[in-house]
């Protein structure tokens, strides 16, 4: 049995052989390239001091505060809107363009290339009838033509997705952002005046000095124009929201995130509440709202006069995360009851900020009077 | 009898035999082992060096399919706004790429904008770096993982840079993964990159992601001065680079693979030889043919398996020593700046396999066929063999002369590299074959004179070696290709060497050469300064550049030249004192490898893309040139300024009329700017051989590679024809033949051998050195150089096949004549 023996050896050595090669052949990791290598929440972190700060209240002057406030360090321009074409089918979209400076001083330097201000675009549509959700985000700097915001005339732009003043006002404007999966372009057009949030335009969000933001909103914007997902393209027409918000503050310790709701009624009236979550779950007291009333008139809403109740969760696939998407507001003030519902649930923004921003319905009473209406609402911080 | 207890008879008598000369089946273990492992080596360097080629390419390059490039100056950064936004071109990432230094290490430096990175290049990959001022901060840097830790720098950490002839300070922001073939990239924001070059305006190039209707669309819309270049193309050109540097070291273990096949026929035959008693006793014992030859086979597979195992163990560690030589001729020659991994290449290992285990085989199948087709106990007579071996001598001779017939046609006129290759094999196989029938009427020739020398002493040696052909002649083959191997490149190199001499001697001219130790342009002022310095007679201006072009970049040197620099040149092609009137005139001159990979002659014209687009520059002339592979196209600095704007000056050449006085001059100058490097001609010259002798350092390792190789090979021949000879010493002990004379005859035997095949390895390794020179380095690389039969790698190819014969005899001619002439006389 000798010659087994052999055999028995022949083969272990043909084995081992194997052996080195799987081991050396072995697919090992190699670090990928790719994706972006920085968080945009990085870009909220930064240290506060040096930037301008919203202290006091200011005069709002227009059309420059259309424009961009490069001395604090953060700044957005918000467009959010529900849609339908003639044949009744709705579609949401929100454009936002944020605007970061990295620096509290304007930098001198001889490259062109150079700037401290950084802008991220969110670009987000809904089909709501066709259950589709699409976003989309761009960064640049703010030079060479790539990114910026302007006041006369009005445009805020990254790279070819702009909103710009189709004349010497800032409206009507043209949004246009598109990529190869979707698109939008809008003629928007103001319907009313701006509306100064907080008092008179200040929106303190905690306590510290400074820790807040110049805020206002320009409630209705009539939207017509072309909304396309892919290569099938539906003429829209519908009615818009811009909230322009600038500040130096970010979130303060114990605040986990906000809830954000603009809310626009078929009576002329619309409302917009916030509340900032606290990590304990009590209510904060820089929570606030305004209700704009179908003449006009305008009466703020302050943390106790307001409550929110989250009434049904729901579950991102993509991500696992739990929003609230049905929500009770109460407002005894105003004796309104209301019930505010996702026009579609996966709304979610799984970009380098992961939120729920989507278009919403909303239906009760306001002062004994039954209202409905739509909107939009904005869900941060969850995890 | 069932053929079971046979199968195991036979393989406990293989094994047994093998058990009992340890020290043969170790050897056939190593001769099997040191030819896989060079061949797995020189593969792995080969196949890590292109990877790591092909990885620095994609580093620089991405997923980019085209790129937008300039003239000179570049691309004016305003393109990128208007391909970007008002085109919508969004896979479009702007670069500005600087040569830095951070101490000694030279870097690259990428300028880049982060946000463009991502659609095509990934630049930044996995990494931590703060974003905000890597834009916002002037001279950010972010490092990758690995040179940050050579350079002992982390976040928040400054480093001095040098770039463009400045020294900055520069301040790390973050790290991010090293990826291969980055290892000597860094990065910074292209607003910082401007600034650190100098260049605010300017962007090297555009990479883009282009459908080929967006590539056409833009090639017609680009702005004037701008060129749409395909970035496939491109990326092969470069990849063409690195081709000619493999394709020397292919030779090399194509080389080493030959002997490596050498030895394991070597070492099976002497199994095979050692066994013929036990062999034919097998066979009366009634074992047939096929189990025989499958037994010896499956043993072949057992040695072959175990010595591939070890020599891929030590291949790979041999690669990797190696790869530290290769990388650093690459980042010498070429565009990759360094190899720091060795990446093991399946395809490698399966030819080591392939070789070690199919080797082994097919050089166990000839002997063992034999072996097993002897009828029964005839092999039992050792002279049978030797008759047979001398039959089949006929047989190796001509075959031999008909490789080298084959070998020699093959190198008709052609540029087929592959052809070359073809016929330097075939050549150095007939060769080899033609070695047996030589070393017998060498020994035949000797016996003569060594007879009326030494007496029967001398002619025993020498007919010794030609009775025991069986087994001396594979070794003696063996020694021979692998000694002209060593003498056929040491002959190549000393060859190119003496040209590059003869070369340098000629075109430096200049007593001086004054340049920027950063390569930085001279000033006008520096310049006026040095044209007043005392003692100058003549100066001559350059400036490299490389200008970026659709087959990939042209190195353009330009010059203002005096005739006496003029004089310097070497003309392959053309007339100098016409090709002078005409380079004055706008015309071109270029270099030979130049000439060789674009196929120009004096006549033709070459298409560069100038300032204002592309123009036709007639060459006036080809010269020689060794300072790159790749070819330089030299052209008159009023040339230049006519078709691309001004030209810097980087570097000056002083012709002196008292150099005494200007030396000292100079040491004045530099004394007042030590950024200024100024050498000697003699300085220079030195340098540029030392960079040459760099770059063919992985040859000389190789070299004495193959010649351990043939030690190896030697040694285990001989101690195998010792141990075989056990009989016929104890006969002569017997005779009266004292210890000390039988081991003088055995090492006198092989010294013979090391004699022969040193002899023989000389004319083969200058043929082998002709066709190196003549078709492999003129069709890989378009150079000529001449052919030197220089003594030093004559000699050293016949010392080192004489005294490695001598070394490996020494061992087994002490144990013979230790040996107990009793036992052996009762071998049987």
């Amino acid at each position: 049995m000798r010659g087994q023996g052999l055999k028995r050896i022949a083969v272990l050595a043909l084995a081992m052989a194997l052996a080195v090669l799987v081991y050396v052949l072995w697919p090992r990791q190699q670090p990928q390239a790719g994706g972006p290598a920085f968080e945009a929440a990085e870009l909220l972190a930064d240290e506060e001091a040096g930037f301008a700060r919203a202290v006091e209240v200011r005069e709002f002057v227009f059309p420059a505060d259309h424009g961009a406030h490069p001395d604090y360090r953060n700044e957005w321009w918000y467009f959010t809107g529900n849609l339908e074409d003639a044949a009744g089918r709705a579609f949401g979209f929100e454009f936002t363009v944020f605007r970061f400076a990295m620096m509290p001083e304007p930098i001198e330097r001889a490259s062109n290339w150079a700037s401290r201000q950084l802008y991220m675009a969110h670009f987000a549509v809904t089909d709501i009838d066709g259950e589709r959700f699409y976003a989309a985000e761009r960064f640049a700097r703010g030079a060479m033509g790539l990114a910026g915001a302007q006041a006369a005339p009005f445009k805020v732009w990254l790279e070819d997705w702009q909103v710009s003043a189709e004349a010497d006002e800032a409206f009507p404007a043209r949004l246009q952002a598109a990529t190869d999966e979707a698109g939008l372009d809008l003629r928007l057009e103001a319907l009313q005046p701006p509306v100064l949030q907080g008092e008179r335009g200040l929106s303190p969000k905690g306590a510290g000095p400074g820790n807040a933001s110049y805020y206002f909103s320009m409630p209705r914007l009539a939207a017509a124009g072309e909304v396309r997902f892919g290569g099938e393209r539906y003429e829209v027409k519908g009615q818009a929201w811009l909230d322009r918000e600038w500040g130096s503050s970010v979130l303060e310790r114990g605040q986990a995130g906000w809830d954000w709701f603009s809310l626009q009624f078929d009576n002329g009236a619309e409302m917009m509440v916030f509340q900032l979550r606290r990590e304990d779950g009590s209510t904060d007291p820089y929570n606030a709202g305004m209700w704009i009333a179908p003449d006009g008139s305008t009466r703020p809403l302050r943390a106790q006069e307001f409550e929110l109740e989250p009434l049904a969760t729901w579950e991102s696939l993509a991500t696992g995360v739990e929003y609230p998407l049905r929500w009770r507001l109460r407002i005894p003030a105003l004796n309104a009851e209301l019930t505010v519902a996702p026009r579609l649930e996966n709304q979610e923004l799984d970009l380098s900020v992961r939120y729920w921003e989507g278009a919403i319905e909303v239906s009760g009473e306001i002062r004994n009077e039954n209202v409905r209406g739509l909107g939009y609402m904005e869900l941060t911080g969850y995890e | 009898m069932s053929s079971q207890p046979r199968a195991s008879l036979v393989f406990k008598a293989g094994w047994r035999h093998l058990r009992g000369f340890g020290l043969q089946l170790v050897l056939a273990i190593v001769g099997i082992a040191v030819g896989v492992a060079v061949v797995v080596g020189i593969d792995l360097t080969n196949e890590s060096a292109s990877r790591a080629f092909a990885m620095s390419t994609d580093a620089l390059m991405g997923r980019a399919t085209h790129q937008v490039v300039g003239g000179p100056q570049g691309v004016p950064e305003s393109v990128y706004p208007w391909l970007r936004v008002e085109q919508g071109l969004r896979d479009a990432a702007p670069v500005l790429e600087l040569s830095v230094a951070v101490g000694e290490r030279e870097l690259t430096l990428l300028g880049i904008d982060p946000f463009a990175e991502d659609g095509v290049r990934g630049s930044l990959g996995e990494g931590e770096f703060d974003i905000g001022r890597l834009i916002a901060q002037a001279g950010a840097v972010v490092l990758p993982d690995d040179l940050a830790a050579e350079l002992e720098a982390g976040y928040g950490d400054r480093l001095q840079l040098s770039a463009a002839g400045a020294v900055h300070t520069v301040e790390v922001v973050g790290t991010v993964a090293s990826q291969p073939g980055a290892e000597s990239l860094l990065w910074a924001d292209i607003a910082t990159a401007q600034e650190l070059a100098g260049r605010v305006g300017w962007l090297t190039r555009i990479d883009l992601v282009l459908e080929p209707d967006q590539a056409r669309w833009l090639e017609a819309e680009l702005p004037e001065g701008l060129e749409l270049i395909d970035a496939g193309s491109r990326r092969q050109s470069l990849g063409e680079m690195s081709r000619a540097f493999e394709i020397n070291l292919t030779a090399l273990s194509l080389l080493a693979l030959l002997v490596g096949l050498f030895l394991v026929y070597n070492t099976m035959s002497f199994a095979l030889l050692r066994r013929r008693e036990l062999i034919g006793v097998l066979r009366a014992l009634g074992v047939e043919r096929s189990q025989l030859l499958r037994n010896v086979l499956l043993e072949a597979l057992i040695l072959g398996g175990v010595g591939t195992l070890l020599g891929i163990a030590v291949g790979i560690p041999l690669a990797n020593g190696l790869l530290q030589l290769v990388g650093r001729t690459l980042s010498d020659l070429y565009y990759a700046r360094s190899i720091a991994e060795l990446s093991v290449a399946p395809l490698s290992l399966v030819k080591a396999v392939a070789l070690g285990m199919g080797g082994t085989l097919l050089a166990a199948l000839v002997p063992a066929y034999a072996a097993a087709s002897t009828p029964p106990r005839q092999d039992l007579g050792r002279s049978a063999l030797e008759r047979g071996v001398k039959r089949r001598l006929g047989l190796v001779t001509g075959l031999g002369a008909v490789l080298l017939i084959l070998g020699a046609l093959l190198l008709l006129p052609s540029d087929a590299l592959w052809l070359g290759f073809v016929a330097l094999f075939a050549i150095t196989v007939g060769l080899a074959l033609l070695v047996p029938i030589a070393t017998v009427g060498f020994m035949r020739a000797l016996a003569r004179p060594l007879g009326r020398r030494f007496g029967g002493f001398g002619r025993m040696a020498a007919r010794g070696v030609v009775a025991g052909l069986s087994r001396t002649g594979v070794a003696l083959t063996a020694l021979a290709v692998a000694v002209s191997a060593v003498v056929g490149m040491g002959l190549m190199i000393g060859s190119f060497r003496a040209s590059v001499g003869d070369w340098l001697g000629s075109v430096l001219r200049a007593d001086y050469y004054l340049a920027r130790q950063d390569d930085a342009p001279l000033t006008p002022d520096l310049i006026d300064t040095v044209r007043q310095l005392p003692g100058l007679s003549d100066v001559s201006l350059s400036r490299y550049e490389r200008l970026p072009q659709e087959e990939g970049d042209v190195s353009l040197w330009i010059v203002q030249l005096g005739e006496e620099a003029w004089a310097g040149f070497q003309f392959r092609a053309g007339e100098p004192n016409a090709a002078w009137q005409a380079f004055q005139n706008g015309a071109v001159i270029v270099t030979e490898p130049f000439a060789f990979h674009h196929a120009l002659a004096p006549g033709d014209r070459l298409s560069l893309r100038t300032q204002e687009g592309v123009r036709e520059f007639p060459v006036a002339g080809v010269y020689a040139d060794y300072s790159s592979d790749r070819g330089i196209v030299a052209m008159a600095e009023s040339t230049y300024e006519k078709w691309f704007g001004a030209s810097p000056v980087e570097s000056m050449g002083l012709y002196a009329h008292n150099a005494a006085r200007l030396g000292q001059a100079l040491d004045e100058l530099k004394a007042e700017h030590p950024q200024l490097q100024i050498r000697s001609n003699l300085d220079l010259r030195e340098r540029s051989m030392e960079v040459f002798d760099q770059t063919f350092a992985v040859t000389d390792v190789l070299r004495i590679l193959a010649a351990l190789v043939a030690v190896v090979g030697v040694f285990s021949a001989l101690s195998a024809l010792a141990l075989e000879r056990a009989r016929e010493a104890a006969v002569l002990r017997a005779l009266g033949f004292t210890p000390t004379r039988l081991a003088i005859l055995h090492v006198t035997e092989s010294g013979l051998m090391g004699l022969a095949a040193g002899l023989f390895a000389l004319p083969l390794g200058i043929v082998l050195a002709v066709v190196l020179i003549e078709v492999i380095n003129r069709r890989a690389f378009g150079w000529t150089m001449d052919f030197a039969l220089l003594p030093g790698p004559l000699l050293d190819g016949f010392w080192l096949a004489l005294l490695s014969a001598l070394v490996a005899a020494v061992y087994p001619a002490w144990r013979q004549a230790r040996a107990v002439p009793a036992r052996g006389l009762r071998e049987e």
